[in-house]
């Protein structure tokens, strides 16, 4: 039990909304975070984690909201008390009177910024573009005198300002002051971000998904510096993630949320090694069994009689006595507002919102099935490739500054079987994908498809190839014209083929939409009335349409939950061995990629550095440091793998002319100094049977 | 209790803006396509038995009407016509001119005043009764035995007529032709142009972008005004004209709003999308970034610009450069009738204006309610 937490959240339910119909965000919720401690928050999107977290400090979308409930930040209140303004019905609310807003800001005065700081998910976008580094840290520490004493004066400040900075792992802080956000990379202004929260010397800091727009290797690099700065300063951090392995890396307590409600609370081993709760095994399920199909949780879980979880919970179906079971199908098992009831006020820490907490220990973990095996025997006795790629350039130019995206990239990718491709953003790997497709011009090298090269085709045959070749793309709310039908986004595929009946046109199209599990109805609808898991298979659907044999798949799951990338992952492989479809897989994730892939490039600010089968992606069987870096970023359970990952230096990835392109984040590099390393690029050579990398000095 | 499906669109934003938007605009457009076939006089008949007759609408005239407005009104009739000042019908009369003309010719001049101290009667009838100024002058001046000009005495002039005896709503009516036709020339100019010329900028970018833009600066840099003033010196004084070259000066704006909406769009992935899905450039440009994603912009521009060209046209029109008499226009019924406005024939001037306002506001609401409905649709 914790002595004396620093925030406790007791029985809140924030509502959003307005004109009598409100929407509870967050249901009977109680959060505690000790000094010095870091919390996780997960659920999927939608879960109510943002708000339960954001929404007590008036920093969510569709502020003001009402609540019943407390929170209490060292004892201190840090919402108005309400019950006389509103009334609760039940689960619903009625509002009499609303003068809070006023009354929620003066409570949080003197909190807000100076006790609880907040980052946020795109840091670039949460910095000012017009404001320099230096003058965000300087307002920020204006704001935050008192809080360091002597500093008082421009140049003291100055210093201040940069010493945080290089508190937060920014060693270039002096050049750093002077630039603009858009100067910076994502994973520095996420830290300028977090120097910022730290002027005011807060005691608690609220990271919601810091790390989900950023690069594998950053994310890896940042998560290190919050486990550094509880140690440093003794903050409590409370971070929110829908990514499991984020939070298991550093939290040592989590909540599991799901529609607004805490469904099982804990110390973070116990949670993920044996969960009490059917949704976090769920949740755990779609991490490591991820790409199969998996039982969705209840939309409602409040609706209906009984515990709203039974139908996926394994000790439901397995482990209980008939007794037992008949009691989960009347009774909802106790939230966590009767438990704390039950607890005289006390929340408990060991908790699950199910009857037999203390039996349900069914579902641990779930072994990687061998589903994920069976892709190798597709293509493995294929040597017929579907696409070869020869020697591609590609060079951009910005006014006098030039860089190769593509630098003579050959490879070849495997009929009905899956090449991943992998790198950081700017490796050119988006790059490779549209010169594919024919939509992005290069400067030299043959792509074969089929016997033809598609550079050299004409107009005519190239309309042809399009319906052969389509392509996924990482947004699916760009890709869908927000004023079309599904539908007729959908159609748009046929045109090309003539004249087709309407009639034809429409059965198609229910048929593409069946094939992706989605009600031929959806079509009729706009794309924002989708969930964006519908949306990503919408345009799945547009593809399939009009009978590909080759897909590009550019981040198609980067964009989306967790259970629903393991939905699309899955529709992409059953399409594989249904539809003997072949693809192209762009990725930053490499571990997302050896689900579905047979073989694995990994490419570097422009070259192909490291190319293998994906049994060879395992830490100890890549030959390129950069490909071990990448491995070693990847959020897992294994605690060998942080000593891997602190043999490299915190750098930024930079493009270095001339000689290997990795060299200052290359340990191997900053051990031998080996001045081949400066001068010459190494080639992509091959050190076993089908595996090259592109290094003077491969790893083991 | 079931929603009918009018209750469903009401409950959709911008409904009631196009409703409002869409009755003023259909006036209009019938006005111009029916002309005159549905008022009971024509623009240019002349009721000669009632000049400067007020609205026959009791309301209105009680609404609009001020005391000291009506006794103004009266004193004037009275001072010209009526029978406590008897006074022959002299050239002197400006007001006159053309009844003086035209008696002169029948070479009736005494039966012809006679008739008209029975219609200057009429107003203060009117005011308490409603039922018709010209009820009651063809109660006591019918008898006055003009073949031609009875026929019209059992009609109503329902805004009254003017100093020629004109009925007020066939000038209303016929003036909205005037309006209507004029402004549709400048959206067809300046949307017809200005929406391709934007799209294809936009899209294409490089040296289209830069050959649009030096089109668009050049004709920003002509003065409007002294533009339309050539061209009217070079042809002929005709309001067509004048609205082909406002539209032309209206292509930048268009142009440059398309342009850069769709230089926005163009970076986004359903484009790219298209393009891999092997659409031609004109299905692209017309189906993706123009229909589907410029057509509010289309018709909220498409309403100012038919709001701004009524409002040049009734501007030029009362400058006395655009339509000339005896065409009519809203612009030139109020210039010929503003000095009467402030002797208590405020009908005159007041209906055109009213027209004037109406219609201008009545294609903003339509252009902002489509707007609202459109964004609404594509879920924005």
């Amino acid at each position: 039990m914790l002595e004396v937490p620093l925030l406790s959240i007791k029985d809140l339910c924030i509502w959003f909304g307005g004109g009598g119909n409100y929407l509870k965000a967050v249901n009977h919720a109680s959060l505690e975070v000790g000094r010095g401690e870091i919390v996780g928050l997960i659920g999927q999107s939608g879960s109510g984690k943002t708000t339960l977290a954001m929404g007590l400090l008036g920093l969510v979308k569709g502020y003001p909201g009402l609540w019943a409930g407390t929170a209490e930040l060292d004892g201190k209140n840090l919402l108005p008390d309400m019950s006389r303004l509103i009334t609760l019905k039940g689960d619903n609310v009625e509002k009499r009177y609303i003068p809070y807003q006023r009354a929620h800001r003066r409570q949080l005065h003197g909190v807000l910024g100076r006790e609880i700081a907040t980052i946020f998910q795109e840091p670039k976008a949460s910095l000012d573009p017009f404001y320099t580094v230096g003058e965000h840290m300087l307002e920020a520490l204006e704001r935050n005198l008192d809080r360091h004493g002597g500093a008082a004066t421009g140049g003291g400040l100055k210093a201040v300002g940069i010493g945080l900075l290089k508190d937060v792992g920014l060693v270039d802080a002096e050049n750093l002051w002077g630039l603009h956000p858009h100067e910076i990379s994502g994973g520095m202004a996420q830290r300028v971000m977090i120097s910022m929260a730290l002027c005011a010397k807060p005691k608690l800091l609220i990271a919601d998904e810091p790390s989900t727009s950023l690069d594998v290797t950053t994310q890896a690099k940042l998560l290190q510096l919050f486990l550094h700065l509880r140690d440093k300063h003794g903050l409590s951090i409370i971070i929110i993630s829908h990514d499991i392995g984020v939070i298991q890396e550093i939290s040592s307590r989590i909540y599991v949320m799901h529609r607004g409600s805490v469904v099982e609370t804990g110390a973070s081993a116990r949670v993920l090694s044996s969960p009490k709760h059917p949704y976090t095994a769920s949740l755990l399920d779609s991490f490591s069994r991820f790409g199969e199909k998996l039982p969705m949780p209840p939309a409602n879980p409040d609706a209906g009689k009984g515990c709203a979880y039974r139908e996926m919970c394994a000790a439901y179906r397995g482990m209980l006595t008939q007794d037992e079971r008949t009691r989960c199908e009347g009774d909802k098992p106790p939230g966590q507002a009767e438990s704390l009831a039950a607890a005289a006020g006390v929340a408990p820490v060991d908790w699950s919102k199910c009857h037999y907490a203390d039996k349900n220990k069914a579902h641990g973990p779930g072994t990687p099935s061998t589903a994920n095996m069976d892709r190798l025997s597709a293509a493995d006795g294929s040597q017929e490739n579907i696409v070869e790629v020869r020697a591609l350039r590609k060079r951009f130019s910005q006014g006098t500054r030039s860089f190769l995206a593509l630098n003579d990239i050959s490879l070849s990718i495997p009929k009905g079987g899956t090449y991943g491709l992998v790198g950081e953003s700017g490796s050119g790997k988006s790059t490779l994908g549209l010169s594919l497709m024919a939509l992005q011009d290069v400067d030299g090298g043959e792509i074969i498809y089929k016997g033809e090269d598609i550079l050299k085709q004409s107009k005519a045959r190239m309309l042809v190839l399009r319906r052969e070749i389509r392509m996924l793309f990482q947004h699916p709310e760009g890709v869908l014209n927000s004023g079309m039908t599904i539908e007729s986004i959908l159609a748009e595929g046929l045109e090309r083929e003539g004249r087709v009946e309407t009639a034809d046109k429409r059965r198609r199209v229910s048929e593409a939409l069946e094939q992706v599990r989605l009600d031929p109805s959806h079509g009729a609808r706009y794309p924002s009335n989708l969930s964006s898991g519908e949306k990503q298979r919408a345009t799945i659907a547009r593809a399939l349409i009009t009978k590909p044999a080759f897909l590009v798949c550019d981040e198609p799951v980067a964009s989306l939950d967790l259970a629903i990338q393991s939905q699309v992952m899955s529709l992409l492989k059953e399409f594989q061995r249904h539809l003997g479809l072949s693809y192209l897989f762009i990725s930053h994730n490499l571990a997302l990629v050896k689900i579905l892939a047979h073989r694995i490039g990994v490419m570097y600010m422009g070259y192909l550095v490291e190319e293998a089968r994906v049994e060879h992606f395992t830490v100890s069987g890549v030959r390129h440091p950069y490909t071990r870096l990448l491995l070693a970023s990847t959020p897992s359970l294994d605690p060998g793998i942080r000593e891997v990952l602190a043999a490299y230096p915190d750098v930024e990835p930079v493009r270095l002319e001339g000689g290997c392109p990795f060299r200052n984040r290359c340990p191997v590099y900053l051990s031998k100094r080996d001045s081949i390393c400066e001068t010459a690029m190494p080639p992509l050579v091959e050190h076993s049977a089908g595996a090259r990398v592109a290094c003077h000095f491969p790893l083991g | 209790m079931k929603r009918s499906a009018f209750y469903k669109y009401l409950k959709k934003p911008g409904s009631y803006r196009i409703l409002a938007g869409s009755i003023i605009v259909g006036l209009l457009a019938l006005a111009t396509l029916t002309g005159g076939a549905w008022t009971s006089y024509g623009p240019d008949e002349l009721d000669l038995d009632h000049l400067l007759t007020p609205p026959s609408v009791g309301w209105m005239k009680r609404l609009l009407a001020t005391e000291a407005g009506l006794r103004m009104q009266q004193r004037n009739q009275a001072g010209g016509r009526g029978d406590s000042h008897p006074r022959a019908v002299t050239a002197d009369d400006e007001d006159l001119d053309f009844l003086q003309g035209d008696s002169a010719r029948d070479g009736k001049p005494a039966e012809d005043s006679a008739s008209l101290g029975g219609a200057a009667g009429s107003p203060t009838d009117a005011g308490s009764g409603g039922e018709g100024p010209s009820a009651a002058g063809a109660a006591t001046g019918g008898d006055g035995g003009y073949g031609q000009e009875a026929r019209h005495t059992n009609k109503a002039h329902l805004l009254g007529t003017d100093k020629n005896g004109r009925d007020m709503m066939a000038l209303l009516v016929a003036g909205a032709r005037n309006c209507f036709l004029p402004g549709l020339v400048t959206c067809a100019f300046a949307l017809g142009l200005g929406v391709p010329l934007g799209l294809f900028a936009g899209y294409y970018g490089g040296r289209v972008r830069k050959i649009v833009g030096t089109f668009n600066s050049t004709i920003l840099s002509l003065p409007r005004l002294v533009l339309i003033l050539v061209v009217i010196c070079a042809l002929e004084p005709n309001v067509y004209y004048t609205m082909g070259v406002l539209g032309a000066t209206l292509i930048p704006r268009v142009s440059e709003l398309i342009a850069t909406r769709v230089r926005i769009l163009s970076n986004m992935g359903f484009i790219l999308a298209a393009k891999e899905a092997a659409l031609s450039d004109f299905k692209i440009l017309y189906r993706h970034l123009f229909w589907y994603q410029n057509r509010a912009v289309f018709f909220i521009q498409f309403s100012l610009i038919m709001a701004e060209s009524i409002l040049v046209e009734t501007t030029l029109s009362y400058l006395q450069f655009g339509t000339k008499p005896p065409e009519v226009s809203w612009g030139n019924i109020i210039e010929g009738s503003q000095m009467s406005f402030f002797s208590g024939f405020y009908w005159i001037t007041f209906f055109p204006a009213m027209a004037i306002i109406l219609a201008i506001l009545g294609f903003f609401y339509l252009g902002d309610g489509l707007n609202a409905r459109l964004a609404y649709r594509e879920g924005r």
